[in-house]
């Protein structure tokens, strides 16, 4: 049935109110129950070849001739080249072509950040290209750095207007609270630390055509940045997304490496190769926004908050990609965990002479998690209560439309309370008090997709039965290792009765693949999982019709099981898919079963006042955690931890735990050991030596469960898995720390120099 | 950073080292495990012409008990090292030691004799060796000299070996009877990071009486530190609190931490006398 829907659209700064028809979901959604083959865990489509090291990443792409690049970066935070010459890196022996300022976006004349590529160089060898950046001569002029994101905001450097929206009257409500909290929060630079760096294989055709294979995500986009930068027509450049070892958000082409790769390849006529070092990787990355975030919320006596005032200042960096989205959602996101109406926000997202910042797993969400629930917290503190209770007092329910607009569908978010602090024996601990030790408790919303692009939150793919009874999904999400390819491949194999082994899903290739967005914002089981199963639904009723004839039953009769057309519930009579599916192509006008799926999400962009529901569906999920103390060195170990998580109906329950285990340890490095170090505009720890991430004998002991709810508008029942479990970490363990010391820490990570000070300070001796 | 080019000689024997360096003079390295060489070389630190391979040369690789000590050829691997019956009977808390360095690929290759010549002040044998009064062999072209682990190091990355010298064993006292030793790696962020700070305590003696003891402490400036104060704070008295804090505070006379992403300088002289305490507690309990 079709629905009329109010949206606003951004014309070059101008918002312009329109109203548009959008169909609705034309699937009958499945009842819930248990169903043969989603819900199971079906082995990874891409497993084996990952296992045995067989998976051909963008490092294994060796092509003949191919040359090697590398990439001249600026030594200064923030300068200008007022002259730089490329000569002596041309006659230098193996160099094939260089590219400096001017030759594309990315290569520029003013550097806002150390690191910022200036200048690039083909040649037969590495060493060769090593070489001849190093004699490229540059004369700097040296311009004045900004480093302070509030010093940035005072001079007004925005990457747009600072955005304000407040949704009733915030200093009424304040007024009238028996108790007002106001603490200000800092996050930290976090990096993605995938464990392969960035990098990328252009090849140069003689009709002008450029291939690019990245280990990149969301190649379509990639596809529209390279051709911009090229100045050529789009479908002039082929993206193939290779396996990738890890994105996390940090391959979503914010950088220029691609870029920088497909115009060599093009200077050179040959097929060139950007592979990044370790170092380059961080140097050139995009890593999560610090955020500045200062929370002032009223409360009731019994804990209910009855608004919240809000600022957030996210340090976007030099040049912008996704920060300003990130510091959106950071600043807006959380409202649609909590009853309160009553808010109001500011966010400013200033331009510094700092490396850029971008999307990392969780999005804004860790930030303000780390800010938001902290606050609550406090509250619950002063006001004597269990964390527990007030949290529970402010958790919404299924049903429920954020103050902004989001309209949550399926929402289990207190029995995900209750469960976690149940397995972490919350009320236990909380009743035996041990010495320096203390527990914690955060939750977090997240989005199942995002309207972020072009007014377009949708996915399409393309479904073919062959005649040997396969089937073949192209699909130009594309897999940065989270398993959307297995997924993808149960829902088409639950829908059509053909047997998952039988299911396979192409490479995100965009000469084959339909448009996509990509890997973004936990979308895939749930966006491109609904493309999929009307894709599955559309073919399923082909493989009907010809059976029809074929069977002389009528479809309504038919089943498909295990790959076999049958009367309903009766052996035979019966057909196998690939018997009906050769007879129906192998005659006279003989037509292939080949059909396209595609949904959009129920979502809208956000219009100019920030209102509008982002996303389709939401996800959920509390921690409860517990924390030991060394009081006299300030080291924290986490002893205990509890997820739960509703995520709808889970496809693959191992992937999903794989999803909530990775995000909870990037989550502990959040909490407790990583973040970039910039001293005057410097990265000072570009080196996994130096920058810590967790390894395995950090993570303590964790329970996590899935509390079953099932989402209407998804595929099965499901929602978005691959963020949420990062995003209440850092705020667990803040809250944690604090039940321990008495004392609370205000800037990521919790180190424990911090937390030593932080007794010290509590004892009277800061 | 790829690798810079550079000869690769595999010595056999000494007389061959020693030729080879002689004809390369400061442009080239002697190798053995190569862990940290590498890394110095990827980082463009190092640019040696020349690596001259000493894991060849005989009697470099293995564990003896001799008459009074341990000897540990220098490129005797770290894991072997932590896997040696001898050193975990007799030097239960050298092999604890080296067990805990870097990560298991590091100590397959890593040798005992490179990391002490490599002198980096964040590694732990050199602390856990210095505490229990090892000393290196020396051997140059006009014959072999001994070198106690107090007179090794000189400064970062530095040490008393002369240039054409070649380490190639280190000999680690037998423990006088009733000896306790004890090692703390502190690691507040990761296990897998280098110390913030470390600390190796040889003592004997029990609760009551300290008969003797050496305390080291790494991590904490250009070298290994040894306090003559604190040790002579604990020697023939009862190692109560009192005189263990007095102690501690005085084993980390002359530190001078570097900041960096473990703490400041102020949390690491906060720290550092904590961890010595419990050092010498663990080994009073050992």
């Amino acid at each position: 049935m079709a629905r009329l829907i109010r949206t606003e659209k951004e014309v070059e700064g101008r918002f312009e109110e329109v109203w548009i028809v959008v169909e609705e979901d034309p699937l009958e959604q499945w009842p819930e129950g248990p169903r043969d083959v989603v819900g199971r865990p079906a082995t990874r489509k891409s497993g084996p070849e990952r296992v045995r090291g067989e998976a051909r990443f963008t490092a294994d792409i060796k092509l003949p001739g191919m040359l090697q690049a590398a990439v001249l970066r600026s030594p200064h935070a923030h300068a200008r080249v007022k002259k730089i010459d490329l000569a002596p890196a041309l006659a230098l022996p193996g160099v094939r072509a260089a590219i400096g300022p001017g030759d594309a976006s990315g290569l520029e004349e003013e550097v806002g950040y150390s690191g910022a590529a200036v200048a690039a160089v083909a040649a037969d060898t590495f060493r060769q290209a090593q070489a001849a950046i190093n004699a490229i001569d540059v004369e700097w002029e040296e311009l004045e750095i900004v480093l302070d994101p509030d010093e940035a905001v005072r001079r007004e450097q925005f990457t747009a207007p600072p955005r304000h929206s407040e949704r009733g009257d915030v200093e009424k409500a304040l007024a009238g609270a028996d108790l007002v909290v106001d603490e200000t929060f800092e996050s930290m630079l976090q990096w993605q630390s995938a464990i392969e760096p960035h990098g990328a294989m252009a090849d140069w055709h003689p009709s002008g055509k450029i291939t690019v294979w990245s280990c990149l995500s969301g190649p379509y986009r990639a596809q529209l940045q390279i051709a911009k930068a090229l100045a050529m027509d789009p479908s002039m450049i082929r993206i193939i997304q290779t396996y990738v070892g890890g994105g996390f958000g940090g391959k979503s082409m914010d950088d220029n490496n691609a870029v920088i790769t497909a115009l060599l390849a093009q200077a050179a006529r040959r097929p060139v190769r950007v592979a990044n070092s370790r170092e380059d990787d961080f140097i050139a990355g995009r890593p999560r926004p610090n955020i500045r975030i200062r929370v002032r919320a009223g409360f009731r006596k019994d804990g209910t908050m009855i608004a919240k005032d809000l600022r957030a200042v996210t340090n976007n960096g030099a040049y912008s990609g996704k920060a300003p989205a990130v510091g959106g959602v950071a600043a807006l996101r959380h409202d649609t965990l909590y009853v309160n109406d009553i808010v109001r926000t500011e966010l400013f997202v200033p331009y510094t002479n700092q490396v850029p910042t971008g999307a990392f797993r969780g999005f804004g969400n860790p930030s303000s998690e780390w800010a938001v629930e902290q606050t609550i917290d406090i509250a619950a503190e002063k006001l004597g209560l269990d964390p527990r209770e007030v949290a529970l007092k402010n958790a919404i329910g299924p049903g429920r439309v954020s103050p902004h607009g989001n309209r949550v569908g399926s929402c289990e978010l207190k029995a995900c309370i209750e469960k976690a602090t149940e397995l972490l024996g919350w009320k236990e601990k909380r009743a035996n008090r041990k010495p320096w030790r203390g527990i914690g408790l955060a939750m977090s919303a997240h989005v199942s997709g995002k309207r972020h692009f072009y007014d377009y939150d949708g996915s399409s793919v393309v479904l073919s039965v062959l005649h040997d009874g396969r089937v073949t999904l192209l699909c130009g999400e594309g897999e940065v290792g989270q398993g959307n390819t297995t997924i993808l491949a149960q829902i088409a194999s639950e829908e059509l009765g053909i047997p998952f082994e039988r299911i396979s899903v192409s490479e995100a290739d965009t000469d084959t693949a339909p448009f996509c967005l990509g890997a973004f914002a936990s979308r895939l089981a749930y966006v491109a999982g609904n493309a999929v199963r009307i894709a599955a639904v559309e073919a399923k009723k082909q493989i009907f019709e010809s059976a029809e004839e074929f069977m002389k039953l009528p479809a309504t009769e038919l089943e498909i099981v295990d790959g076999i057309v049958r009367r309903k519930g009766a052996e035979s009579p019966s057909m196998t898919v690939a018997q009906v599916v050769s007879k129906r192509n192998f005659r006279r006008m003989g037509k292939p079963i080949v059909v396209t799926g595609t949904w959009d999400a129920n979502s809208e962009s956000h219009h100019k006042d920030r209102y509008g529901s982002e996303s389709g569906a939401f996800s959920f999920c509390a921690h409860a955690v517990e924390v030991e103390i060394d009081p006299e060195t300030g080291q924290v170990k986490v002893v205990d931890y509890a997820i739960a998580t509703d995520s709808g109906t889970i496809i693959n329950p191992v992937l999903a735990q794989g999803q909530v285990d990775g995000g909870l340890i990037q989550g502990i490095g959040y909490a407790l050991t990583e973040g970039i170090l910039m001293e005057d505009g410097q990265l000072q720890n570009p080196n996994f030596s130096d920058y810590k991430i967790p390894c395995i004998k950090d993570i303590p002991p964790m329970q996590s469960v899935f509390v079953p709810s099932y989402e209407q508008t998804g595929p099965f029942g499901a929602k978005g898995v691959g963020e949420i479990s990062m995003d209440p970490v850092a705020a667990a363990i803040g809250n944690a720390v604090a039940d321990a010391i008495g004392a609370r820490i205000h800037t990521l990570p919790i180190t424990p120099e911090k937390v030593l000070n932080a007794i010290a300070g509590r004892n009277g001796h800061a | 950073m790829s690798l810079p080019p550079f000869a690769y000689h595999v010595a056999r024997s000494f007389e061959e080292a020693f030729e080879l360096r002689r004809q390369y003079g400061d442009e080239a390295r002697w190798f053995s495990g190569g862990t940290a060489l590498m890394l110095l070389m990827r980082a463009d630190l190092l640019h040696p012409a020349a690596l001259i391979g000493v894991c060849a040369l005989p009697d470099m690789r293995g564990i003896r008990v001799e008459r009074d000590c341990v000897r540990i050829g220098a490129a005797t691997p770290h894991a072997e090292v932590a896997a040696s019956p001898e050193i975990r009977r007799l030097l239960p808390v050298v092999a604890e030691t080296f067990n805990h360095i870097a990560t298991r690929r590091v100590r397959n290759v890593g040798t005992a004799g490179g990391n002490l010549a490599h002198a980096n002040p964040h590694q732990d044998p050199p602390t856990t060796l210095t505490a229990f009064n090892a000393r290196v062999v020396a051997r140059g072209a006009n014959g072999e000299r001994r070198i106690p682990l107090d007179g090794l190091f000189t400064g970062y990355f530095e040490t008393s070996l002369q240039r054409e010298e070649i380490l190639t064993a280190i000999e680690i006292p037998l423990p006088a009877p009733r000896t306790r030793a004890a090692f703390i790696k502190f690691l507040p962020r990761s296990h897998d990071d280098y110390a913030t700070v470390n600390v190796a305590v040889c003592l004997t003696g029990n609760a009551k009486k300290v008969e003797g003891i050496r305390i080291a402490v790494g991590s904490m400036g250009a070298t290994v530190l040894r306090s003559a104060e604190a040790e002579s704070l604990l020697v023939g008295r009862a190692p109560d609190e009192a005189r263990l804090k007095d102690a501690a505070r005085a084993a980390i006379q002359g530190a001078d931490p570097e900041l960096d992403s473990r703490g400041s300088p102020a949390y690491k002289m906060q720290v550092a006398p904590v961890i010595v305490r419990r050092a010498i507690e663990k080994a009073l309990a050992a």
